[in-house]
């Protein structure tokens, strides 16, 4: 992996700057955006998607409540991103420090010591592919929400994990929705996966039934509780810029099946448990560059 | 409120919403509900209902279906002087500003997210009522 697909914004009124950082990243880097000033860069990340931000460091910049720096951290898309900022050393910048997502270097500094530090924030060692919690939370919010209002059952989270290789490939259940889920950036999907006494527990607490075997309006049920989860995540998701399309779910039965993605990617795996039973959501993701 | 002879058609492709629509308009005394699995098998029974002279008082539609996605039907049943003043409620999951604004543009009486509770449905027929029939 590689800063290749990274998209940055780079903030700075200076030729010197702009050119310094095309030249360097230029090569390396697809999306590098150029604001010129505050209001041009509030502009040009409004619902949009970004990696990092790059600035000369400029105190009133990075004080003044009016300037892009504090407005940023009122964004959810970009409140968490990391900033390089090109100037003075960390120890002139104390009061800075707090910040923690600010990354100080040397101004004028070599294409290298930037490109390393970019590097360094944006792409996970070798092997080690980070979850991004941004992506996770609005699945994890629509299961719970949907969940509960619908069934009236409280499900718990159990820490996410990224799937390794030696793990099974495929999420293991009793009945499950699968659905695609394709942006302008990755293609995917998500599957969620239930034990049979929760999903039997949670239809009849939604039809006031007592039906004991997974059937057809079981399936139906499960089709369309991945529906409305995928949904309610697609919203948020797209909100901070994610551009998620809407797509149709297919439900899959048997007694601890295993799904089978589509899609080759990184596999992100959040469980849930509950008095009734266990479920999981996977998302398999394939960047598309 | 909508009458309890209120003549509704829900439209959704998945039958575990119907069923919870329908037990919601039941708690409002509405029981005359026809169903429908697409926009494309509703829109006909729209037309057919407003020829006959018993048309439809209100219409409930899920938006993501396979054929006639609820926007479209929407649409066409503004489209159709028979049928331009029907209350038409979508019910959706696909809550996003874009899609709320087309809807709006659209025509439509009001929006539904998934999930909701009952009193939210109740509540929101009740502002479709009061706008479509004033006083």
């Amino acid at each position: 992996m590689s800063i290749a697909t990274k998209r940055i914004l780079c903030l700075s009124d200076e030729v010197k700057t702009k050119e310094f950082v095309q030249t360097t990243l230029g090569p390396l880097v697809k999306f590098i955006i150029f604001a010129i000033s505050d209001a041009d860069a509030v502009s040009k990340t409004t619902n949009s998607d970004f990696d990092a931000i790059i600035c000369r460091t400029v105190k009133p910049t990075l004080d003044d409540p009016k300037k892009f720096f504090q407005w940023s951290k009122m964004q959810k898309n970009l409140k968490t991103l990391p900033w390089v900022v090109l100037g003075k050393d960390i120890e002139s910048e104390q009061h800075l420090v707090q910040h923690s997502n600010l990354k100080f270097i040397e101004n004028p500094t070599d294409g290298i010591a930037l490109v390393k530090l970019l590097e360094n924030l944006l792409v996970p060692p070798s092997g080690q592919p980070t979850i991004d919690v941004n992506f996770i939370n609005p699945f994890v919010a629509a299961v719970v929400n949907v969940i509960e209002s619908m069934a009236q059952i409280k499900l718990t989270r159990v820490t996410p994990y990224v799937k390794k290789p030696d793990m099974p490939k495929g999420a293991i259940g009793d009945i499950s929705g699968i659905i695609g889920m394709n942006s302008d950036r990755f293609l995917g999907s998500m599957a969620m996966c239930f034990q049979e006494g929760l999903i039997l527990k949670i239809f009849n607490n939604m039809m006031g039934g007592a039906t004991r075997e997974l059937n057809d309006d079981v399936k139906d049920a499960v089709a369309e509780l991945t529906n409305i989860i995928f949904g309610n995540a697609k919203r948020d998701l797209n909100v901070i810029g994610h551009t998620i399309q809407p797509a149709i779910p297919s439900v899959i039965t048997g007694k601890n099946h295993e799904i089978r993605h589509s899609i080759e990617g990184m596999c992100l795996v959040i469980p849930f448990e509950s008095l009734s039973g266990k479920m999981v959501v996977e998302c398999v993701m394939r960047s598309r560059t | 409120m909508f009458p309890p002879n209120t003549k509704v058609l829900v439209v959704d492709d998945f039958k575990t919403m119907l069923k919870i629509v329908i037990n919601s308009l039941s708690q409002i005394k509405i029981t005359d509900v026809t169903e429908a699995d697409d926009g494309a098998t509703g829109l006909p029974l729209v037309e057919a209902a407003a020829a006959e002279g018993k048309p439809f008082g209100l219409i409930i539609s899920d938006w993501n279906m396979p054929i006639l996605q609820g926007i479209e039907f929407l649409k066409k049943v503004r489209a159709n002087p028979a049928t331009k003043d029907t209350p038409f409620v979508l019910l959706t999951a696909e809550a996003e500003q874009k899609n709320v604004i087309e809807a709006v543009q659209a025509g439509v009486s009001n929006y539904i997210v998934k999930p909701f509770a009952p009193n939210v449905f109740a509540e929101k027929l009740l502002v479709v009522y009061k706008k479509h029939f004033p006083g």
